[in-house]
């Protein structure tokens, strides 16, 4: 027998009330983890997205939050194009438009024939008219259409001319059209959101990552000295900086929600302490060290916090795994299980066990044997 | 029982509500090593006052308690003390009752530096002695009342400790249940040559122990 043994026997005696505290540290921690899991879920799937296709840099508008702020003129392609390195660009502009109601789909205007497309595994044929669309194989799925249909942005009736599989299921779930049209749908002619930037250093592959560092900073340098009103971000800080926003979010979400494990924790513990007072009078009295009181409390308290979360990433995933299927979301976010994440978030459940078992454990040993028996 | 003296208490008092209640009074009193002591008295003479003073569990408000020539404060501090030298028995047993038989016993041993298997084989070895073998696995709410108080001795000879302090041990027993925890006391008393310190309101056979004093208002009267 260990204190270990005490424990589960502890917890299983009041089974109701063990089970009850397991599940509320589990839902605070369901609702950490899914929050997380989602937001880091999108970033994965946007740098995946982004290196995969080649692009080493985004050049958008200077000081705007994300990319969905930025308008710069079209005019400034043909400028970066001829700065040394710049090997392709990719001019895009994004918009959201509901293609069905309540469907709303990120249409993204693309200049056909650029590098954007050379990712793409089109069944059908790429962009030729200007009531051409792509359809994602993820959109095409929630629309239900196939190649040769037609669908209707705005009021205005356009022809899949193919259905494309790209690196990830983010890019799925989005509608290419021409880039003109939907400046011309949007309003804005001659106005894009930003231009995707491949360099020559992914083909010298001599270059060691240092070489290729300094080149793509060497070009952002140029880009910034030269024009005022843009601004250049390599792929990882350009997709971090709006997700450090969403982080904050979540993490506040989160620490709130971890409160409130933490405070049913203390609850229960404190609860249990003051049923077994009499039992620790006792253990105190033949002879048990505050020190091995204080154990029995805090891995109690501990094993509260390891099973809420273990509940808590099960229920976790299970609320990704329904939210990913939303029509609303469908399509941009892939639900990944990270093995690290999921030990992260036990390390971080049992803190929170431990945490909470502090002001408990005080309280076990705060207790007077003497007190206990002369009250008895 | 041996000339040796193993508990000194020295004109030891115990007082409550700033003095106005004295539940123990200028007591001097001498336990010896291998004896069983009775600490005779009416309800409300201090009895376990005196036994919790003498088992280091109270502090004296006057006098001090000496173990071995120590004080008693001062070896109580030092870890492991109190569960090597000093075994406890409750009349309402104060056993934990989720645990069973064996794990209850095992207890004060969690707190000497032994084996699993060590600790095992030293609660089978007590529990055999004290009868309850056979119910080594039961959750001790199954056990009868005299069986509950068989697993508090057994828990309080498990560590092997110098003396027990019993307070009002057959309290909560029947006649039968009684005679059979005293005797057990006995038998350790004088196979274990483990000293026995009882309180006890009961007049007692005097098989049952080799000394006595009498308690009344907190002070020691024959």
């Amino acid at each position: 027998m260990s204190l270990f043994t005490i424990i589960l026997k502890n917890l299983w005696q009041q089974k109701v009330r063990s089970l009850l505290t397991i599940l509320g540290v589990g839902i605070s921690i369901s609702a950490f983890v899914s929050l997380r899991g989602l937001t880091y879920n999108l970033e994965k799937a946007l740098q995946t997205t982004y290196k995969a296709r080649g692009t080493d840099l985004i050049v958008m508008e200077k000081s705007t939050l994300d990319i969905f702020s930025s308008t710069i003129d079209q005019s400034y392609v043909e400028s970066l194009k001829l700065i040394s390195h710049v090997q392709q660009t990719g001019p895009i502009l994004f918009y959201f438009y509901a293609v069905q109601p309540k469907q709303y789909f990120l249409i993204n205007g693309w200049e056909p024939g650029c590098y954007l497309f050379d990712g793409l595994k089109i069944d059908g044929s790429t962009l030729k008219e200007d009531h051409d669309v792509l359809l994602g194989s993820i959109a095409a799925r929630r629309l239900n259409k196939f190649r040769g249909d037609e669908i209707n942005i705005r009021g205005e009736k356009f022809r899949i001319s193919g259905v494309f599989e790209s690196m990830n299921m983010l890019e799925d779930g989005t509608i290419i059209v021409p880039l003109n049209t939907l400046q011309r749908i949007k309003n804005t002619p001659g106005k894009i959101t930003a231009v995707n930037l491949k360099l020559d250093s992914n083909n010298l592959f001599k270059l060691n990552i240092k070489q290729r560092d300094d080149i793509a900073q060497s070009v952002q340098n140029k880009i910034n000295s030269e024009f005022n009103d843009l601004e250049v971000k390599d792929v990882q800080n350009f997709i971090s900086t709006p997700f450090s926003t969403i982080f904050s979010f979540t993490w506040a979400i989160s620490i709130v929600a971890l409160l409130i494990a933490v405070m049913g924790i203390i609850n229960t513990m404190a609860t249990a302490v003051l049923e077994r007072t009499r039992e620790i009078g006792i253990l105190l009295a033949i002879g048990w060290r505050k020190l091995r009181i204080i154990k029995l409390v805090i891995l109690e308290s501990a094993i509260y916090g390891i099973l809420g979360g273990i509940a808590g990433i099960v229920l976790g995933y299970a609320i990704m795994r329904i939210l990913v299927t939303l029509p609303q979301i469908q399509g941009f976010i892939i639900m990944q299980y990270d093995l690290g994440f999921m030990f992260k978030t036990l390390g971080f459940s049992l803190l929170v066990g431990v945490l909470a078992g502090i002001y408990p454990a005080a309280k076990a040993i705060s207790i007077e044997p003497i007190e206990v028996l002369r009250h008895e | 029982m041996n000339d040796s003296v193993i508990l000194d208490a020295k004109n030891i008092s115990k007082f409550y509500k700033d003095g106005q209640v004295k539940a123990v009074n200028q007591v001097s009193l001498q336990v010896y090593a291998g004896e069983t002591l009775i600490i005779h008295g009416p309800s409300g003479s201090g009895k376990s006052t005196l036994m919790h003073l003498l088992g280091g569990l109270d502090l004296p408000s006057s006098g001090a308690v000496y173990f071995k020539g120590r004080s008693i404060q001062e070896v109580c501090r030092s870890n492991g003390f109190r569960v090597r030298n000093f075994g406890f028995i409750f009349q309402a047993f104060y056993l934990w009752q989720n645990l069973n038989t064996l794990e209850n016993v095992m207890l004060p041993l969690l707190e000497l530096p032994l084996s699993n298997k060590e600790r095992v084989q030293r609660v089978k070895e007590i529990i055999d002695e004290v009868g309850l073998i056979d119910k080594i696995d039961t959750s001790v709410k199954l056990l009868s009342v005299g069986q509950r108080q068989r697993v508090a001795v057994a828990r309080a000879l498990v560590a092997k400790p110098t003396i027990i302090f019993a307070d009002e041990p057959t309290g909560s027993l029947d006649s039968r249940n009684k005679d059979n925890v005293l005797q057990l006391l006995r038998n350790m008393n004088k196979q274990r040559k483990v000293t026995v310190v009882m309180v006890t309101h009961e007049n007692m056979h005097r098989d049952y122990y080799d000394r006595h004093v009498h308690l009344l208002d907190g002070e020691i009267c024959s």
